[in-house]
């Protein structure tokens, strides 16, 4: 069933990208951008790829001298860092935002220029990370940047480009977090309530909340270690009272469930491929969705278990082991319904399913040698061998690469609009598979003769010389099946058939569409009935949802429209405005990538400079337009659909999209504090050193302010209701007025400690969660300005515009107010207790 | 009517979320707290506190989990309510989003359960922790 032709050119317009070079950063469209996420990250695979060959060529032989130490260890920790910073997450974020809208039958994700800011972040924090080759410093602490290895003492300014590339990619990952929970949240075609949904979009749901929590993590992590290396703060130096264990917590409590965030969607893929070719419905459909869960939750509990032998408490190791062999049971779980749903029935044998059986194969054996390193006293054997190099390979690139190559071959036919070679095709599958094998099963062995990771070379003495020497020959081969898939890929571009809407006859929305996806996507909203809606009939909509998508079919013309839907109905909620082609996301990363460089060259005003242009670039993005209130105020769609078009509360993308943000800055929040009481568990006396504690008498005051603000915003909000304009006004002059005496009342408790956050590890932890507070209350204090703002000026109109403005200033001070309160009980009040 | 609040049923939409996710809270939640005593709780006078041949560490910790255990039970018998109360549909899943989210929670809740069960047991094997 393909898409309509439209019938309105204006329609087809407003949702085309603008042409041209300067069109290139105005881009804003889900599919453009999902398709630069996938082809940026596919280019540095290859970089990887190539970087895993050298060492390969290194370890062929005993005692090779072609690569030297030093080179090695910067070659290794480029590769992994690549693999898993710069491709794998990236890659199935593209894959993410091209498809998922597709899928749910929206025309396009919740926040479009997030989606932009996205990838230019992504792309700017790449470009980072690469260009320590040219400047001859390359990052070599590893992908992990262990401490103390990655501090100023012991590594040079490559860990500098490390980190805040590093720092730029995850912030781009958040984005398209918080982009995807939203979108998937509210954004479904009307009738695709939750147990609806596709396994893909189930997936990216829980992957969306993960990187959420995960990745903010990993973020406020790098940044401590990035005080540590630039500003002197002593968070990792065990010396000053650090903990160089404090990065291991923190790190590996992103890096585990980072591993999953790979393998999730990556399950996902396969779940929608399989039965496409087994020609039947997926197996126990309810099963899965809770193999997710379980998985995305269990996920958060297994960080322990990369320090088996760092010393910490035996019973805290047994917890951990416990956990690590639970999520085997999700893993498990999904595997037999995979295999359930291609019994019986002699599936379809095309290349993505290939795939699909070549990851079954590799995924269980990975998975069983995961299950293996779980157990402790196994573990402290093969910790840092090569067994752990042949676990993650399996892992890695049989749970996570093979399904990324069985959904390009499946999906790419909807991407180009062109088949690609089914000879080829199993001519890449083939050479992977075997190649995949040669080179890392040996591994298995050689870990367990002691080969040690992360070493340039080994001794004659070992025995493993022929091992090695078919390991780099597998490499090879593997790295010519990626090649032939290269080529199969271009070639299809050139001279391949047209693929059709539905190449596959497959039964989700995204084959609803021609091939390529016209820039609106669909023509009309569709509706769903049921899980497989192509391969069921017309569906029967309610009369909200027929007004609705009747009203939006092929319209409106002058600005880009989606419908909303409610969480777990799918019933239609609102019309939701999408905005335009725009440069402003990526100035705003530019400015971001300029205040990084003036980290790396220690010109802090140039810092400066790109904070405040990012800042400026922000808040242009973000101010209402009165144009497009206006345009919006006497659009008919609103009318003709009997939906508003500006609304509020958990109707609007917007009050979602704050909780998203809420969640990332209290994850951020939380961070702090838990590194705030591990160094003081490990530390002698608290606060360190000679320090005094901390006084209670004018912080409690500054605090007290904080927390009487609450009223003043609560009186705010309830005015508006009641439509009391004044009230409304004076509530938030107050909050305001009481939140700039906090502010102020910040600064001088910061101005009053007569110490340097450089003295000691409490010293740092002190500054940094003060200065951290300090930053949330001036947001606060900006969005309540904007909507004191709002008010004098579009009161008259009592839109929901305004309202949903004031919520989520409200939302938002509510937990400065909280995280107020946290600061002052962790900071102030817990040194007290004995 | 604001479709946020749509009860089937007569099932209430916070019956169900808790339902659902319950379960994994209570793990979390439980995960979060015995990390925390388990690295916390050799500070006196915890492990100097001895009861029927476990510390005070070992009690505390033993505490949290049976408390996270009845937890995520009652989430598993909400589900389960909200579940039986939900009619059958005829829709052509032959489920409704409530019935759906009661029966999957039920099993979540679950399973949630048996795995803080699980990870309980290794508690006995260190009684005397620190």
């Amino acid at each position: 069933m393909a898409d309509e032709t439209p019938r309105d050119d204006a329609f087809t317009r407003v949702w085309t990208s603008p042409a041209g070079v300067s069109g290139w950063f105005r881009t804003v469209n889900n599919r453009p951008l999902g398709k630069r996420f996938m082809l940026t990250a596919s280019i540095f695979f290859l970089l990887g790829g190539v970087l895993a060959l050298l060492l390969r060529v290194q370890l062929a032989v005993s005692d090779n001298d072609f690569l030297g130490p030093d080179v090695y260890n910067a070659i290794f920790t480029m590769h992994g860092s690549t693999m898993m910073y710069l491709f794998a997450l990236p890659f199935l974020e593209g894959l993410a935002l091209y498809l998922v809208p597709l899928m749910i039958g929206s025309r396009d994700v919740a926040f479009p220029r997030l989606t932009a800011f996205g990838y230019w972040t992504y792309l700017f924090g790449a470009v980072t990370f690469y260009a320590s080759f040219f400047v001859g410093t390359v990052p070599d602490a590893g992908w992990f940047a262990y401490t103390p290895l990655s501090t100023a003492e012991h590594s040079g300014l490559g860990v500098d480009f490390f980190l805040l590339g590093l720092s730029l990619v995850e912030l781009s990952g958040i984005s398209a977090g918080a982009e995807l929970a939203v979108t998937i949240l509210k954004l479904r075609a009307p009738g695709m309530a939750l147990h609806r949904m596709p396994v893909f979009v189930w997936a990216m749901l829980v992957v969306a909340v993960m990187i959420l929590f995960a990745f903010t993590t990993l973020l406020a992590a790098t940044l401590l270690l990035e005080l540590d290396r630039s500003v002197g703060t002593k968070f990792f130096d065990p010396e000053y009272g650090g903990n160089s264990l404090l990065w291991q917590h923190l790190f590996w409590f992103f890096g585990h469930p980072e591993v999953y965030i790979a393998f999730i969607p990556a399950a996902g893929v396969i779940s929608m491929v399989v039965p496409v070719f087994a020609r039947k419905p997926l197996a126990v459909y309810s099963l899965v969705v809770i193999a997710l869960v379980v998985t995305g939750f269990v996920s958060f509990g297994l960080w322990v278990h990369h320090m088996f032998t760092t010393g910490l408490p035996a019973l805290s190791l047994a917890f951990f082991a416990a956990a690590s062999l639970m999520i085997a049971l999700a893993s498990g779980a999904q595997v037999f319904a995979w295999i359930a749903t291609l019994w019986g029935r002699r599936p379809a044998m095309k290349v993505p399913l290939l795939f699909v059986i070549g990851f079954l194969i590799l995924f269980v054996a990975g998975g069983i040698t995961g299950v293996m390193v779980a157990v402790i006293p196994f573990d402290w054997q093969v910790h840092d061998t090569f067994f752990v190099v042949a676990h993650f390979h399996y892992v890695l690139i049989g749970g996570v690469v093979f399904p990324v190559m069985a959904g390009l071959h499946y999906w790419l036919p909807k991407v180009t609009g062109r088949m690609l070679s089914e000879t080829l095709g199993r001519w890449s599958f083939w050479l992977t598979f075997v190649g995949f094998n040669v080179t890392f099963f040996p591994m298995h062995v050689m870990g367990f003769e002691g080969m040690p990771r992360r070493v340039y070379t080994y001794p004659a003495s070992l025995g493993i010389d022929g091992l090695n020497l078919l390991a780099t020959a597998g490499a090879f081969v593997l790295a010519l099946g990626f090649l032939v898939f290269l080529y199969n890929f271009v070639r299809s571009l050139r001279r391949a058939p047209d693929a059709g809407a539905n190449p596959w006859e497959a039964d989700t929305l995204e084959w609803s569409v021609d091939s390529p996806p016209p820039p609106y996507a669909f023509h009309t909203p569709p509706a769903v009935r049921g899980r497989n809606p192509l391969w069921q009939g017309p569906p029967e909509t309610s009369e909200r949802a027929a007004y609705a998508r009747s009203a939006l079919s092929g319209a409106p013309g002058a600005w880009r429209a989606t419908l909303v839907t409610d969480v777990v109905h799918a019933e239609p909620q609102a019309v939701q405005y999408l905005p335009g082609p725009s440069a402003a996301p990526a100035l705003v990363s530019a400015g971001i990538l300029v205040a990084a460089v003036g980290v790396l060259a220690d010109v802090y005003l140039v810092t400066g400079v790109g904070v405040l242009f990012a800042g400026m670039m922000l808040v242009y993005w973000l101010w209402p337009k009165e144009r497009v209130l206006e345009m919006l105020r006497r659009s008919d769609v609103a009318f003709e659909a009997r939906l508003p078009v500006l609304t509020h509360g958990t109707r609007a993308v917007g009050w979602w999209g704050m909780i998203t943000l809420i969640t990332v800055l209290a994850t951020t929040l939380g961070v702090l504090f838990f590194s705030y009481f591990y160094l003081r568990l490990y530390s002698d006396r608290w606060p360190q050193g000679d320090l005094p504690d901390p006084a209670l008498f004018p912080s409690a005051a500054v605090f007290l302010a904080l927390l009487a603000s609450a009223a003043p915003m609560a009186l705010a909000g309830r005015s508006l209701r009641r439509d009391h304009r004044r009230r409304t006004q004076l509530g938030l002059a107050g909050a305001l007025l009481l939140g700039l005496a906090t502010l102020g009342g910040l600064l001088y408790l910061v101005a009053e400690i007569d110490f340097l956050p450089q003295v000691n590890a409490y010293a740092s932890a002190f500054y940094t969660t003060l200065w951290y507070l300090c930053a949330l209350v001036v947001a606060g204090l900006c969005l309540n300005a904007a909507a004191l703002v709002g008010v004098r000026r579009r009161y008259q109109d009592r839109e929901d515009a305004l309202r949903l403005q004031l919520q989520v200033t409200s939302l938002f001070w509510s937990f400065v107010v909280l995280a107020g309160a946290g600061v002052f009980v962790v900071l102030y009040l817990s040194p007290y207790l004995a | 009517m604001d479709n946020e609040t749509i009860i089937e049923d007569g099932v209430r939409p916070w019956q169900l979320w808790i339902g659902l996710l319950g379960g994994a809270i209570a793990w979390l939640v439980r995960f979060l707290l015995v990390y925390v005593i388990a690295e916390w709780g050799c500070v006196p006078p915890l492990p100097e506190v001895r009861m029927l041949g476990m510390t005070g560490t070992a009690w505390l910790l033993l505490l949290v989990s049976v408390a996270m255990f009845v937890a995520a039970c009652a989430a598993a018998v909400l589900a389960h309510r909200s579940a039986r109360t939900h009619r059958q549909d005829a829709d052509d899943d032959r489920t409704t989003p409530g019935r759906f989210m009661a029966r999957t929670g039920l099993l979540l809740s679950a399973l949630f359960a048996f795995i803080i069960l699980v990870e309980t047991i290794p508690i006995f094997f260190f009684t005397s922790h620190c």
